[in-house]
């Protein structure tokens, strides 16, 4: 049934084309003059094409951002690097993060305590993976937020994630959400003809590949530093 | 032994520009369907939304997809309408055969095609300005194309609509030879369509897609569209010849 639904558009669109065709063709050998009016009417809209193309090429660009877009095998690349770095962190190896990870920000909160509680705020809307390092380091503790290149539909939009919060109250480290980014936006491509051989895009697969990179604080603590809270110690 | 010695190319090209001219009503539809076609792709071809921790994202696509299909399935009956009777008596006003007859409307096909394919890709810019000022959202990001993947895309757009006026030319030719085909064929096409389509996973409309549309290289592209054309183009010649004189 769903079948016949999606022909009904195509037959329908089969009618009205052979309706034109035959009908502008017939009156155009009926009628004396047809021709001429013909030939302004394609001339016309030939040079209305020519004109939006000209004026899309040239001057559209400056309201719209030519993107860089990265191809799916790129985007591939870089989401199979990241879940190996997090697998690995959560094995209790965390390396080789650069490339895949972008650092987004750094702390350093001078700490006198014995035990520092992770405590992470809105943790029901909100919820960010933690590893804990133990460091040869006096009187300090060094947070480092990273983040997964992310891309959506092959735009790299990393540079533009906000990094949480981070406050040290006492002997407790508090984790703010950042604020959400938005991003909402229209996408032109030329067509599938255009794609075809250009490898961005599959007109047989679902071409709206998106990344959301995981993101991680690492704290860098003293090696004698009670840690409490939902935590993973890596490089041990 | 005549007065004149008429070279058959000499009347294939007085063919190809007679029609050329008599035919130009089928560009007055190409700018109606085309006209269509941008109003159809209004809609958009898809859009796609996510979330995670930090970052909620909607996008809404747009693209010269619908176009190019529309002026596909145009050519596919624009080139079953030249064959019909009316167009075809045309011809008889010059001294002419049926090769040469066919030869000019391949040459008209060809024609249309080029100009259909070059018009796809000015008119997704008509549509992509209409967007820009017609719709509230503007943040827009365009594919930027180099000049490789312009040259090709125009080709791929031209081939893909040569290849469908092919198509519809050999089925005008069946239809001449047969008025029951013009019954046999849609059944077979549509049923055909059905039928692959009952069991939830069609395979033989995808497999013939995927033939011209999965195919990578721009080179093995234009291979298989011109062989392909070229055998339908050849067999409505080889077809043509079965029927009598003036049918």
């Amino acid at each position: 049934m769903s079948i016949i639904v999606m022909l009904i558009p195509i037959l329908f669109f089969v009618v009205i084309t052979m309706g034109i065709g035959t009908y502008m063709v017939r009156s155009n050998n009926k009628r004396s003059g047809g021709l001429r009016k013909i030939k302004w009417l394609l001339g016309g809209y030939t040079l209305v094409l020519l004109l939006a193309t000209a004026f899309s090429v040239t001057l559209l660009p400056e309201h719209v951002t030519e993107g860089k877009m990265v191809t799916r095998s790129e985007m591939d690349k870089v989401q199979a690097a990241q879940s190996k770095i997090i697998d690995r962190a959560f094995a209790g190896k965390l390396e080789n993060v650069k490339g895949a990870f972008l650092e987004k920000e750094n702390w350093s909160f001078p700490f006198k305590g014995s035990t520092l509680d992770i405590n992470m705020i809105d943790k029901e809307m909100y919820g960010i993976m933690v590893f804990v390092e133990k460091k040869k380091i006096n009187g300090v503790v060094e947070a480092t937020h990273y983040y997964g290149k992310s891309y959506i539909d092959g735009m790299d939009f990393t540079d533009k994630i906000e990094s949480p919060s981070l406050a040290v109250d006492g002997k407790t480290l508090s984790i703010k959400a950042p604020k959400m980014l938005e991003v909402s936006f229209t996408k032109f491509s030329e067509g599938f003809a255009f794609s075809q051989f250009s490898g961005t895009r599959n007109a047989f697969e679902d071409h709206h590949t998106s990344v959301m990179g995981n993101d991680f604080i690492l704290l860098s603590v003293p090696s004698d530093l009670n840690i409490t809270g939902d935590v993973n110690f890596v490089n041990e | 032994m005549y007065l004149t010695e008429v070279k058959s190319w000499d009347i294939v090209k007085k063919q190809y520009r007679y029609k050329l001219k008599s035919y130009f009503g089928v560009f007055t539809s190409l700018v109606f369907i085309q006209l269509l076609a941008i109003f159809f792709s209004f809609n958009g071809t898809g859009m796609s939304g996510g979330a995670s921790n930090s970052i909620s994202y909607e996008v809404n696509y747009y693209s010269g997809d619908i176009i190019l299909v529309f002026m596909m399935i145009w050519a596919f009956i624009t080139a079953i309408i030249i064959t019909t009777k009316a167009y075809r008596y045309d011809d008889f006003s010059f001294i002419t055969n049926r090769s040469i007859s066919h030869f000019s409307n391949i040459l008209f096909l060809l024609s249309v095609s080029i100009f259909a394919g070059i018009s796809v890709y000015l008119s997704t810019h008509l549509f992509q300005v209409l967007v820009f000022y017609l719709k509230d959202n503007f943040s827009i990001i365009k594919d930027t194309l180099s000049v490789t993947t312009w040259l090709t895309g125009i080709s791929a757009s031209t081939l893909y609509i040569f290849l469908f006026a092919s198509a519809g030319y050999f089925i005008g030719v069946l239809i001449q030879l047969h008025r029951g085909f013009a019954f046999i064929i849609p059944t077979f096409l549509f049923g055909g369509l059905i039928m692959d389509g009952l069991g939830g996973n069609p395979t033989l409309f995808m497999n013939v897609s995927k033939f011209f549309g999965a195919e990578t290289s721009f080179f093995l592209f234009a291979v298989k569209v011109l062989v392909v054309s070229i055998v339908l183009l050849l067999s409505s010649i080889g077809i043509s010849n079965r029927m009598e004189v003036r049918k």
